[in-house]
């Protein structure tokens, strides 16, 4: 009886002190949240009334939310691409024996070891317009804070500097894993790195790669902090995200229910993304 | 005799308390320490540590008050630290004194814990009238000063003194119709016809709106409630007195030169590398920009044009202030006897050397050092005059969603200029967005 007991609570007790911080930080606020974006919110945070879909109806109305959903598609359909192209490319150039590609490998790694604050605050002086060293390298004068396409631009190079050291470790690490023996056989049979590529190297990696894919979306459809550092929503909105007026309304304005929709509508739209890819992957990718 | 011992030992350690008084010396525990958040860093920062040392080595040390001085950050940051003390309802880590901006005033004026700079000024028998008039009305709410002006400014019109001589221009404009005469003159462009260097930089949005909106026939309210000052905004007035439509189409007038660069970051940079030449900044910049120009060419200041001619109101204050909070420690008198003398009319002149944000004590301009001072520098003085005389019931907006309706009036102006929209659109398009700010800060209050 007493054996039967303690086989009965230790898994539970094990799982607890994950399951409260969970429930804290995680779950209890998900759900307040969700009632809040039903609700009036006062200026202290208290719940005054109910009021179903009126926070949507007003947030789907305003021009400002039209903006930052418009902004925040297209930034991940830009960076989306970008993203995995570059670090893949990364990844199959650096893929490679030798002491050069080391060097390479911890190049590209390098980000990582960067805060997130700091790296933004350089790559707001870099692409000064007037003193930065970008302009003056290239000899333009782009304004890449007043002009809305460079600045969109600018956001997605910084998206591209902040993800491609987890990215690149990923997909190194699964090229690494392609099976050598594999690769010499279809050099011998005279296969060019195209094809060793395409019908060798992708199709070992795609997990791999998925997983990177998901991690990207996600990331683009939740970016907020380089654009509070790099442009604060400007020129003109044009790089207004979702969760950047999220953080406007909710603690710039103090007004937490329009705050808590938009979190909801993003917490949606990222979901049901993420889902329908996770059903593609499903058809089309194969683990090893 | 142990038993005695042990009793002996027993009450020295349980009333301890009682002997601890006569370890110290008296005058020592009567020393109020009051602390005071503030943001002022670089000169500022220098000349708020400068202006807390003297207080406490003389009135301080007299009246036994010293005062501790923490930098919070940046403007933003000390209200987002002392809201986060004020939802949290443990206020005894509240500071005694907070430096805070125009932005915090929404937040902050409604608090339990504040206590109206105005109270405590009574309560020493202090004439409010020594405080500028219009410095004490940007901080005036529903007829009360809630808090004392410290660093306050106004804006500006800086010009490139040398492009202005090489382009034979001998004033600066004074109406938007002459600004863009001046800055067609001043418009530089190369062999491919590509603009090396623009007339005027700006695209207008909230800080300079206040101001030109403001200003026309004498003073116009940018919303109701007196701009926010009596009570939370219901609806712009914008619209309905014609002042946004009349300024439109002044702006766009303007725009149609060509030779205005609609740029809204980093106007300071583009001004001193030379591509533009005039901008409008607050007077808080002007030892920011000259240090940046450096040799490079002359700056000039002017004051601030004005829409048109009948746009006589002048300019607004802007800036910061000293907010009271009650911590429960009960030191509202030692913190004012620091506000009275950071804003005295020698420290006020102290500062505005070290600094530049103008004096708010009356008195500070009829000082003969004052006086020597603005004719050592007389780019000070052309900020002074302006606002000297300006309209003081010209102030600022008080709104929610501040944020939101920067980029309203930054945006829709954008829209009016590049998709070629009318005045009269653009102006019923703001109305209709920062009503819904209003009407949706108002529904959350439950109102």
């Amino acid at each position: 009886m007493k054996i039967y007991r303690t086989w009965n609570v230790k898994p539970y007790a094990l799982v607890l002190p994950a399951l409260l911080l969970a429930v804290v930080f995680a779950y209890r606020p998900f759900v307040i949240t969700i009632l809040n974006s039903f609700h009036t919110v006062n200026l202290g945070g208290v719940r005054m009334q109910f009021v179903g879909v009126e926070n949507y109806q007003r947030l789907f109305g305003s021009e400002s939310f039209q903006a930052s959903l418009s902004n925040t598609l297209r930034f991940t359909l830009f960076f989306v691409p970008t993203n995995i192209t570059i670090c893949l490319a990364a990844a199959l150039l650096s893929n490679r024996e030798g002491k050069l590609a080391t060097l390479n490998q911890i190049f590209f790694f390098l980000p990582m070891a960067v805060g997130l604050s700091s790296a933004m605050m350089i790559i707001k002086m870099m692409f000064n317009p007037s003193i930065g060293i970008i302009n003056h390298l290239i000899g333009s004068d782009i304004q890449w804070f007043n002009d809305p396409k460079a600045a969109m631009a600018l956001l997605v190079i910084a998206g591209v500097y902040l993800d491609i050291g987890f990215n690149f470790l990923l997909l190194s690490a699964a090229l690494r894993n392609v099976p050598k023996e594999l690769v010499e056989v279809a050099n011998l049979e005279g296969a060019g790195k195209m094809s060793i590529f395409r019908y060798l190297q992708l199709p070992l990696i795609a997990p791999s790669l998925v997983f990177v894919l998901m991690t990207n979306i996600k990331d683009a459809m939740l970016i907020s902090s380089p654009v509070l550092i790099l442009t604060e929503g400007g020129p003109f909105r044009s790089t207004q995200t979702l969760v950047y007026q999220m953080y406007l309304e909710g603690f710039k304005s103090g007004n937490y229910a329009m705050g808590s929709a938009i979190a909801t509508v993003v917490f949606l739209l990222t979901f049901t993304i993420l889902l329908s890819l996770l059903h593609l992957e499903r058809r089309r990718v194969y683990y090893q | 005799m142990r038993r005695l011992l042990i009793i002996a030992l027993l009450v020295f350690s349980t009333v301890q308390g009682i002997f601890a008084l006569g370890a110290t010396e008296e005058p020592l525990d009567q020393v109020k320490t009051i602390t005071w958040w503030h943001s002022n860093s670089g000169l500022a920062g220098k000349a708020s540590d400068a202006l807390v040392a003297s207080f406490n080595a003389t009135v301080g040390k007299e009246k036994g008050i010293q005062v501790q001085t923490v930098y919070q950050g940046k403007s933003n940051d000390v209200l987002t630290k002392t809201k986060a003390i004020l939802q949290s309802n443990t206020t005894s880590d509240l500071p005694d004194l907070v430096q805070l901006d125009g932005s915090a005033v929404l937040d902050i004026r409604d608090q339990k814990k504040l206590i109206a700079m105005e109270d405590l000024a009574k309560a020493d028998g202090y004439d409010l009238a020594n405080v500028i008039e219009a410095a004490r009305l940007s901080v005036t709410y529903k007829n009360k000063m809630i808090a004392m002006p410290f660093n306050s400014s106004t804006i500006l019109l800086y010009y490139n003194k040398t492009a202005f001589e090489e382009a034979g221009i001998t004033d600066a404009p004074k109406t938007l119709k002459e600004l863009g005469t001046t800055a067609k003159a001043l418009l530089k462009t190369d062999e491919k016809g590509k603009v090396t260097r623009f007339g005027f930089a700006n695209v207008p949005t909230t800080y300079e709106l206040i101001v030109w909106l403001g200003q026309q026939n004498g003073l116009s309210y940018i919303t109701d409630e007196e701009n926010g000052h009596t009570g939370p905004p219901t609806k712009v007035l914008f619209d309905e007195n014609g002042t946004m439509v009349n300024f439109l189409s002044r702006w766009k007038e303007l725009y149609a030169t060509g030779a205005v660069e609609n740029l809204t970051s980093d106007l300071n940079g583009a001004f001193a590398s030379g591509r533009v030449a005039m901008i409008v900044a607050s007077t808080s910049n002007l030892t920011t920009i000259f240090s940046m120009v450096g040799d490079r060419f002359e700056v000039g200041v002017a004051n601030f044009p004005m829409v048109d001619e009948k746009a006589t109101g002048g300019v607004n204050v802007g800036g910061g202030a000293i907010y009271a909070l009650d911590n429960g420690a009960g030191n509202q008198a030692a913190a004012w006897e620091f506000v009275k003398f950071a804003t005295s009319a020698e420290e006020q002149l102290k500062w505005h050397v070290a600094t530049g944000y103008f004096p708010v004590h009356q008195d500070t301009y009829s000082l003969q050092a004052f006086e020597q001072h603005l004719v050592e520098n007389p780019h000070y003085g052309v900020a002074i005059r302006q606002l000297m005389a300006s309209n003081p019931k010209l102030q600022g907006i008080w709104v929610p969603s501040a944020y939101q309706i920067y980029y309203a009036f930054q945006s829709g102006i954008l829209k009016m200029l590049q998709e070629n929209r009318s005045a009269e659109e653009t102006s019923k398009a703001l109305e209709r967005e920062i009503n819904s700010y209003f009407s949706e800060f108002l529904r959350m209050q439950g109102q």
